[in-house]
């Protein structure tokens, strides 16, 4: 499952990708997410919040926390160096926090503003196709 | 501890500062800096008892078991009865499991309960809450998440929420019965605590030094959910010592209650801005204090600041512990609890006064931060951090956790890592060495009784047992089993997965189990150390072995 999207840079192809996703107006704040496909693990849907990470002073950095909901477990992980090239934006996944282990990748196509769709994979939940529409440019409620 | 503020040990972080005394603590009888008001299993301390019904075990919070078949002599027979998993991509555990009857309450990091039958591992139920995870990105900027367990009573358990809310399930079923918001998420508040229950009420703080959250603890009517009465640790931002945007005095672990002298007892954390003393002068209190306040009413009875104006991070957040004592031929109530700041305390519990001097468990060398970096030990991380303490009536010690880490500090006068009011870095040097101790202190002499120096930070704490055994778990994911009398290391078993919590111990029919929760402490949530993964592994004598870890030193 995990070896399914761990080829991210064929996203990319035919040109080097760019750190980031982009303006941050056009992609921080809340996501609603549908699930397209649930995976191994049956996720039934999520929450995604987009924000600036503060890595040290002067260091500061896209990321996502990621929640995930089967039928008995909240799971949460966390999207690291974030990276898009033209519509397409991907990320590694980190478990436990943002300075855990990578358990999976994040390879997604920008449909239209704040309307992504994507393969996620992480270690235990297999591989899953989301629907992620922002509803709030806020990080925070 | 904070899991934040753990996780910040392993990143290469930057740092900052101000001048201000330091010092040590001090304790008077004193009102509350603010009440608004409004009572389980009531155990003696080291009842004869097969469950762990409380955080504790019993309400002395002495994390010692009456239970004797597993002993000095046959530790050596200790094996894996079962072992379960706790869910898909689960990497911290920090929660410390009850038992009752035959079942193990635990929870998760991402706020699941669960039921576990405590003879097979097998899970009956699970009670997965909505909760809101996103504030995460504010503890310390690395999304940490944990939960340190459920409390029980009268068919009920109860649990805190990342997001603050406390609510109430079935025993039973895992159904939710009600649930309350203790705080808003907005203020940067959130919860990694265990709730205590006593006596139809559920004791509850607040978690969030580092952004400037005004500390509380409040108690909750166990059958509404409803607010009976809170005690502010720190006044309200902009008046006496907090600046604006400052605050501090929030509570990571549960109180522990005396129902003799109907006293809650709380440890609370650091003042903020954390790093800058010069914007909240005087003592800060009650910062990095022990508090005594009346369980009905919240009226504080007495305080022990065991860091006065605190410049380092050094919370009083590993729960406290009660006992009894004699000394020069007089009886006493006692108290102790280890601070981040790398000092044991044993207090007198009527008081708060010092039985004995402060006793040291990790190298302390530190002054006041400025704004060039100064390497301070205990580090933000080190000293004991939420560890809990055991104490063996047997031998009349405590069984102390330490982190040896020192840190950079700098201030900056800016936020760190998401945290608004940490004003400054902290950087773990590269060539340091990350170790910790496990020390026994004898709470009649206030004397190191033995101590070893461990190979990795111990962060999840100790559980002694009448068998003569003390039992503590490292970050490497070794399970250590002590003489409590010499520290003989008598036993050892490689989990592989490192420990943020230590054993329970129970019995169901006549058969005695050392229950491990174990997948790591924020400290642990790194690529740096081995495998990952959350589980409960239960051992019973005559279980399957395990391989072993390293020889210790001292």
């Amino acid at each position: 499952m995990l070896l399914s999207l761990s080829c991210a840079s064929l996203a990319f192809a035919g040109g080097k990708a760019k750190s980031g996703w982009g303006p941050q107006a056009s992609y921080i704040g809340r996501y609603h997410v549908k699930v397209l496909k649930g995976g191994e693990s049956g996720v039934r849907g999520g929450e995604l919040t987009m924000f600036i990470q503060e890595e040290f002073p002067g260091s500061e950095e896209p990321a996502g926390i990621l929640k995930l909901r089967t039928k008995t477990n909240n799971d949460v992980v966390y999207l690291k160096e974030l990276e898009h090239r033209g519509d397409a934006r991907t990320a590694i996944v980190k478990g436990g926090s943002f300075l855990g282990p990578t358990i999976g990748r994040f390879v997604g196509n920008l449909h239209a503003p704040g309307k992504l769709v994507a393969g996620v994979s992480t270690r235990s939940l297999g591989s899953m196709k989301l629907s992620f529409t922002r509803y709030s440019r806020e990080p925070t409620p | 501890m904070k899991p934040k503020a753990l996780l910040l040990a392993l990143a290469v972080l930057a740092a900052a500062v101000v001048l201000a005394a330091c010092g040590g603590g001090g304790s008077s009888s004193g009102e509350g800096s603010s009440a608004s008001t409004a009572n389980g299993p009531n155990a003696a301390s080291a009842p004869e008892i097969e469950d762990w019904p409380v955080f504790g075990r019993d309400r002395d919070n002495t994390r010692f078991a009456t239970q004797d078949e597993i002993d000095t002599d046959n530790v050596d027979e200790l094996g894996e009865a079962w072992s379960t998993g706790l869910g898909p991509d689960q990497y911290l555990m920090e929660s410390f499991p009850l038992v009752i009857g035959e079942n193990v309450y635990v929870t998760t990091s991402t706020d699941e309960v669960m039921q576990i039958n405590g003879k097979t591992g097998h899970i009956n139920w699970t009670y997965t809450p909505e909760v809101d995870f996103s504030q995460s990105t504010g503890v310390g900027g690395y999304g940490i998440t944990v939960n340190r367990g459920v409390a029980a009573e009268d068919g009920k358990l109860f649990v805190l929420t990342f997001d603050n809310k406390l609510q109430a399930i079935s025993q039973k079923t895992g159904e939710r019965l009600w649930s309350s918001q203790v705080e808003d998420p907005a203020t940067g508040a959130y919860e990694s605590m265990a709730p205590t229950a006593y006596d139809g009420k559920v004791y509850v703080g607040v978690s969030g030094s580092e952004d400037g959250v005004r500390g509380k603890l409040s108690a909750y009517d166990a059958k509404t959910g409803k607010e009976l009465w809170t005690f502010y640790t720190v006044p309200k931002a902009g008046t006496k010592w907090v600046p604006k945007g400052g605050g501090g005095g929030t509570i990571y672990m549960p109180p522990t209650v005396d129902p003799a002298t109907n006293t809650v007892y709380v440890g609370t954390g650091n003042p903020a801005p954390v790093l800058v003393g010069a914007k909240r002068p005087g003592k800060n209190l009650y910062t990095d204090s022990i508090l005594a306040l009346d369980a009905d009413t919240g009226k504080l009875k007495w305080y022990h600041q065991e860091q006065a104006h605190d410049l380092w991070d050094y919370d009083a957040e590993s729960p406290v512990v009660l006992f009894n004592v004699e000394i020069n031929g007089e009886k006493k109530r006692g108290l102790a609890e280890a601070g981040k700041n790398g000092l044991l305390f044993l207090l007198d519990a009527e008081t708060g006064e010092d039985l004995f001097p402060p006793v040291g468990f990790v190298k302390r060398d530190h002054k006041p931060p400025t704004t060039k970096p100064t390497l301070e030990c205990p580090g933000a991380v080190g000293g004991s951090q939420y560890s809990p303490l055991a104490y063996s009536p047997e031998t009349q010690a405590v069984y102390v956790s330490g982190i040896e880490l020192c840190m950079y500090l700098r201030v900056t006068y800016e936020n760190h890592n998401g945290e608004k009011q940490f004003a400054g870095d902290r950087v773990v040097p590269k060539d340091t060495e990350k170790t910790g101790t496990f020390t026994a202190v004898g709470v009649n002499t206030g004397k190191v009784l033995w101590k070893h120096d461990m190979p990795t930070p111990m962060d999840g704490g100790a559980t002694a047992s009448a068998g003569g055994l003390v039992f503590t778990g490292d970050q490497q994911g070794i399970l250590y089993a002590f003489d409590a009398a010499d520290g003989d290391d008598l036993w050892q078993a490689n989990l592989k997965l490192a420990f943020g919590t230590a054993p329970v111990i129970y019995s169901i029919d006549g058969t005695q189990y050392v229950l491990a929760t174990v997948g790591g402490a924020a400290l642990t949530a790194s690529e740096e150390l081995g495998e990952i993964g959350a589980r409960v592994i239960a051992f019973k004598l005559g279980g399957k072995k395990l391989p072993t870890g390293p020889e210790l030193k001292g």
